[in-house]
């Protein structure tokens, strides 16, 4: 049931309180019409605006309900009913209960010819459309419920509640990624654009990352005939690249406008898996659906068990490897790769990282970090250091010079 | 309470100011006025000057702690102001404030400018305080829209600490119950975050409200965090 805070012209402010209360509020005049209310992720209105019927139209019925009972002077508010002058009618309070009950449960029922008829002359207030979609769209994503999330947005934007207010159209666009990055999500609907529920461009993400361009690519890996060498198909495939993503940096990055998924790199990730699983199996698309795997799981259920994950670790395999850091095995991934002096420094930087990971989060030795932390603790606690350190390492491409960097700024690390 | 302030993604210095004291019951968000010059030194002084007040106050009655905390705030715009004088570089130096004090079973909220104070309580959040910016001020009729102001920055401030010899401040005062969580909190929060995310936030993290704020100032930052954050959580227990 929705709460209310009335806020009174001396700066008293009343509540919460149920639709009930602030009735009964107004009856005894402990609140009047001059008075403002709001409601939940409401604006302020004063009882006595014309707005209240467009941003509270719940509160207006109940309102002109009661006003319109009134005779010149008086109204409920002031006048007893007599009840001993009508035949019909033992109890006062039930009648008028179910007048108010019959008159609400009609509103109810045509309140929707009404706001036709209303849109059709161009009366209706966007703002009742905006906040009360917002709020539904909410309630179906946190019940993971995708359809009813598109249904919702088709619905708004049918009811022409966001048309030409690109502003209020911004509210749907994580709702309408979350529906377009679900299995089997359009690319594009309704007036959501490929290039709006992709968003912003940045450098490091492909031209593309619809399932059909990911299809292409992992059947043309299919169709290559050279050496499958992960090191060798990046060269000509750059698009893999985001198969080197770190979880913990696509958690990290920009995710404004994003509820599911987090952005557009773990969007990016969602998709090449949807598509991976369409194409014909092979040991190299089995090697990097692993991997593909493992970053979304990390991302989406951010606990990832070594010890669960079975990894060839006898073979020199950079995928692998990368899975087998990320997931806190520490050393032993270096041990058993074969490492050559072009991956050197990407391994050792990946390792340095860890341990940054594990010096921030406890006093935990990488080799006895065996499980990514919660998520939620990770970015509480290290977000800063593991930011600069990741610049530093970006922008000095040298990890010793970064690592001596982090130490500074934060002595109080147990670095290596 | 718990509260924390953070210099943001884009912004060079923190002109942001918080002072809270949970045995007292009260707490300051002050976030200073960029674009003009010491913006943090504004934020800083007018914090501290009533924060000292409220200290050294032996006490307070109940039917005059609305006036107190206005006394305070024109006390401290009086010093803002003749700093500025003194030091010319700071000339015009102000900030906005909002001022939550928890005395006995009310809550008192003195606010001028565009932080916040919401209230949120069995999962409905509202915001209490009204912005004191340009926009607000037209879309309420407290000023008469023409075609000058239409085009002027929207979130202008119209009244803050420091503007003028006078300030109007509004004071709020509301009976507390047990489980209402009261969120204060600087723009660079929720020009960043939706009201409908920092609602779901505070709801989950209800049984931990010591790592509200910090999780709030990280949604901000992954927004982008283009201004300084600052965030203060009261919690009502009875």
């Amino acid at each position: 049931m929705g709460l209310y805070l009335v806020r009174k012209q001396n700066g008293l402010i009343l509540g919460p309180m149920v639709l009930e209360d602030l009735l009964k509020e107004l009856e005894t005049l402990q609140v009047g019409l001059e008075d403002e209310i709001t409601g939940n992720l409401g604006p302020w209105v004063s009882l006595e605006s014309p707005d209240i019927a467009a941003i509270y139209p719940e509160v207006s019925v109940q309102l002109e309900n009661r006003l319109s009972w009134h005779s010149g002077e008086e109204n409920l508010f002031t006048k007893k009913w007599d009840t001993k002058k009508s035949p019909f009618f033992t109890n006062t309070e039930y009648f008028i209960l179910g007048i108010i009950l019959g008159v609400t449960v009609l509103a109810f029922l045509i309140k929707d010819d009404i706001n036709l008829k209303l849109h059709k002359e161009g009366a209706v207030h966007k703002t009742v459309s905006v906040a009360k979609t917002i709020d539904e769209l909410e309630h179906h994503y946190n019940l993971g419920n995708v359809k009813a999330v598109r249904v919702s947005i088709d619905n708004a934007v049918s009811r022409g509640a966001f048309q030409n207010d690109s502003d209020k159209i911004k509210q749907l666009i994580p709702y309408a990624r979350y529906v377009a990055f679900s299995k089997h999500g359009p690319e594009k609907f309704g007036i959501f654009s490929s290039e709006i529920l992709r968003g912003e461009h940045s450098d490091e993400i492909p031209e593309s990352c619809s399932v059909a361009t990911w299809v292409n690519i992992f059947s043309d890996l299919i169709s290559q005939k050279s050496d499958q060498n992960f090191e060798n198909i990046v060269e000509y495939n750059a698009e893999l690249k985001v198969l080197l993503w770190n979880p913990f940096w696509i958690s990290i990055r920009p995710s404004k406008g994003w509820k599911y998924p987090i952005n557009l790199h773990h969007g990016c990730l969602v998709r090449a898996l949807s598509a991976i699983k369409m194409i014909k199996k092979s040991k190299l698309t089995l090697n990097i659906k692993k991997r593909l795997e493992h970053q979304v799981k990390s991302l989406e259920k951010p606990t990832v068990n070594f010890k669960d994950n079975l990894y060839s670790l006898q073979k020199y395999n950079t995928l692998d490897a990368l899975t087998c850091l990320e997931s806190g095995g520490g050393r032993r991934c270096l041990r058993l790769m074969k490492l050559d002096n072009a991956n050197g420094d990407f391994f050792n930087r990946q390792h340095v990282m860890y341990k940054v990971y594990s010096s921030l989060i406890g006093n935990k030795k990488i080799s006895d970090y065996h499980t990514l932390p919660n998520k939620d603790d990770l970015l509480k606690i290290d977000i800063f250091a593991e930011s600069f350190y990741l610049e530093s390492l970006n922008r000095l491409n040298n990890p010793n010079q970064a690592l001596m960097l982090l130490k500074e700024k934060f002595p109080d690390l147990d670095l290596p | 309470m718990f509260g924390n302030s953070d210099i943001g993604c884009v912004r060079k210095v923190n002109q942001d100011y918080i002072v809270f004291e949970e045995n007292i019951g009260y707490g300051l968000v002050a976030d200073g006025i960029g674009g003009r010059p010491g913006g943090d030194v504004a934020s800083k002084l007018v914090v501290e000057s009533i924060s000292n007040a409220v200290i050294n106050t032996e006490k307070i009655r109940f039917d005059s702690v609305a006036s107190f905390m206005v006394a305070e705030i024109d006390r401290a715009n009086m010093k803002l102001i003749q700093f500025g004088e003194k030091n010319h570089t700071y000339k015009g130096l102000g900030t906005t404030l909002n001022f939550v004090f928890f005395l006995g079973a009310h809550l008192y909220i003195a606010h001028i400018g565009d932080s916040r104070t919401y209230l949120f309580f069995r999962e409905h959040l509202f915001q209490m305080t009204i912005d004191h910016n340009l926009g607000t001020f037209i879309n309420r009729g407290l000023i008469s829209s023409n075609s000058a102001l239409k085009n002027s920055n929207q979130a202008a401030l119209t009244r803050a600490v420091g503007l003028s010899n006078t300030v109007e401040v509004d004071v709020l005062e509301k009976k507390i119950s047990d489980g209402e969580i009261y969120l204060t909190a600087s723009d660079g929060l929720f020009d960043m975050v939706d009201d409908t995310v920092i609602r779901r936030i505070i709801s989950e993290y209800q049984g931990r409200l010591q790592d509200l704020p910090d999780r709030l100032i990280l949604e901000a930052k992954r927004n982008g965090g283009k201004d300084n954050i600052t965030v203060l959580v009261s919690r009502v227990v009875t």
